[in-house]
């Protein structure tokens, strides 16, 4: 007999049966959220970065990786491109979502190396993973067109639908929750770690403080403004350390699912607009927590 | 909605390597939360901000800058400038590199190596059409690198663009 913690850790993984589409959607959403990140982004500009700054870490460090060059760099930059693109369609996608990944790892990581990590570009190392090891071609693919099509030819009919439910088609998603709950209770202890309760009354230091090392000067006048009213911060401290640590709940219960992500979710776009930090790259897996299957229920509904 | 029983379901995967890669995942974040550098890519500590961060003579602000020197001024150089580096990142990284062990000549030449590189993106700079602001595109006859530190903070961080101190790194005539 299973302990009960093990039976509903179980039913929220890989008991998750949710239907074929909805993974489909999400890999074609993903993808193109992502090639569209790859274009906007010069990462062939750091194979020309000196190479006295490098400084490995993580699997570039275990690697015994070398500095990057611009030859290296412009094929590897082409390939991804070219594996997220056949990602996003679905073509030959276990091996497009694997080169997907193992270019990712690489060239997401590349800055990371260079003396600072940046936290909010290392989700994307964990869902490739996880989009590499699912069934993520089975719908909405042109894979499923080819294998369809195979399929009529020969006669049989064995082949995954749309409305196919199972949980190979939940626990990818759920693992991004995981993921996401993990990381933020991570940054809440690590608060309590560091300074304790006292951290929520320490904000206003800390937006003043970032207001000299802000990444494009001049400071935002109204992260300075903020610095300026105390209260505010520590409502501000202590709404951030209860989505932090409360976030695992929402892998659990539903209605706490509906406060701390969007309470998450706002408190990141008002870092994003006040400190102009890069947040994006882990505000567009909060749609990873759109409930789908449940918009696709009232518009049918209404046929 | 409901699944059609005549459809194929695959079989569902096996709980073992799922429970596998929780456990790596959970594992691998909570080992990280008390390293003192954060090198476990993709396992980061996520601090965001933990620790309270004030700037007094007893804990001052440290960053590494680019400066231009153009005829008697001399001011930091824009973000164009320090491409693909944002200001902090670049900071980081020289701080990181000037935290290796290495002798003086060792240090001047890495500063040197730097400085070359940042005279290459100034130049591309100068040779594209005048698009951004016209400090990006101002003529300069020097780069340098500053350690610059702010003791104090004001309100409004009405002296971020004047820190209290500033102690020369390295120059390149260009």
């Amino acid at each position: 007999m299973r302990p009960r913690w093990a039976q509903r850790l179980g039913r929220l993984l890989w008991r998750a049966d949710t239907a074929c589409w909805t993974l489909g959607l999400w890999r074609i959403l993903y993808f193109g959220w992502l090639l569209g990140y790859a274009l906007s982004r010069d990462l062939l500009a750091w194979g020309a970065v000196p190479a006295v700054l490098w400084e490995p870490v993580g699997v570039f460090r275990l690697l015994s990786l070398p500095p990057p060059s611009m030859e290296t760099l412009a094929p590897l930059q082409l390939l991804w491109r070219i594996a997220l693109v056949l990602s996003a369609l679905g073509l030959f996608t276990r091996a497009s979502t694997v080169v997907s990944l193992v270019a990712g790892w690489y060239l997401l990581g590349l800055p990371q190396s260079f003396g600072k990590i940046i936290p909010t570009d290392l989700i994307h190392h964990f869902v490739l993973v996880f989009f590499a090891l699912s069934r993520a071609g089975d719908c909405l693919s042109l894979d499923a067109l080819r294998r369809r099509g195979r399929a009529q030819a020969g006669g049989t009919t064995t082949l995954p639908h749309l409305h196919t439910r199972s949980g190979h088609y939940g626990w990818p998603i759920r693992l991004v929750w995981v993921t996401m709950a993990t990381i933020f209770f991570c940054a809440g202890v690590s608060k309590l770690q560091s300074s304790g309760l006292s951290w929520i009354f320490s904000l206003p230091d800390t937006f003043l403080f970032l207001g000299y090392r802000y990444p494009h000067q001049p400071a935002s006048p109204l992260l300075l403004s903020l610095a300026t009213h105390p209260r505010w911060c520590a409502g501000l401290g202590i709404l951030t350390l209860g989505c932090e640590l409360g976030f695992p709940l929402a892998l659990w219960f539903r209605r706490a699912r509906w406060v701390v992500v969007p309470g998450m979710l706002l408190l990141q776009l008002g870092i994003q607009l006040l400190l102009h930090l890069d947040f994006l790259p882990l505000i567009v897996c909060y749609a990873f927590w759109l409930p789908l299957e449940r918009l696709q229920r009232p518009a049918q509904a209404s046929r | 909605m409901r699944s059609d029983p005549a459809d194929p379901k695959p079989a569902l995967p096996d709980p073992r390597w799922l429970a596998a890669l929780v456990c790596l995942i959970v594992g691998g974040h909570l080992a990280t939360l008390g390293a003192a550098r954060q090198r476990y890519l993709p396992f980061a500590a996520y601090r965001m901000f933990a620790r309270p961060m004030q700037i007094t003579p007893a804990s001052p602000l440290r960053m590494i800058e680019l400066y231009g020197v153009s005829g008697t001024r001399v001011f930091p150089l824009s973000a164009p400038h320090l491409h693909p580096f944002d200001r902090n990142h670049f900071s980081d990284s020289l701080r990181t590199l000037l935290s290796r062990p290495m002798s003086p000549q060792a240090r001047a030449a890495a500063l040197g190596q730097i400085l070359a590189d940042r005279a290459a993106t100034y130049r591309r700079l100068q040779a594209q059409p005048r698009r951004t602001d016209r400090e990006t595109h101002r003529p300069l006859q020097a780069l340098r690198l500053y350690q610059v530190s702010w003791t104090h903070a004001e309100a409004m961080a009405r002296n971020a663009r004047a820190p209290q101190e500033r102690a020369l790194l390295a120059e390149l005539r260009l």
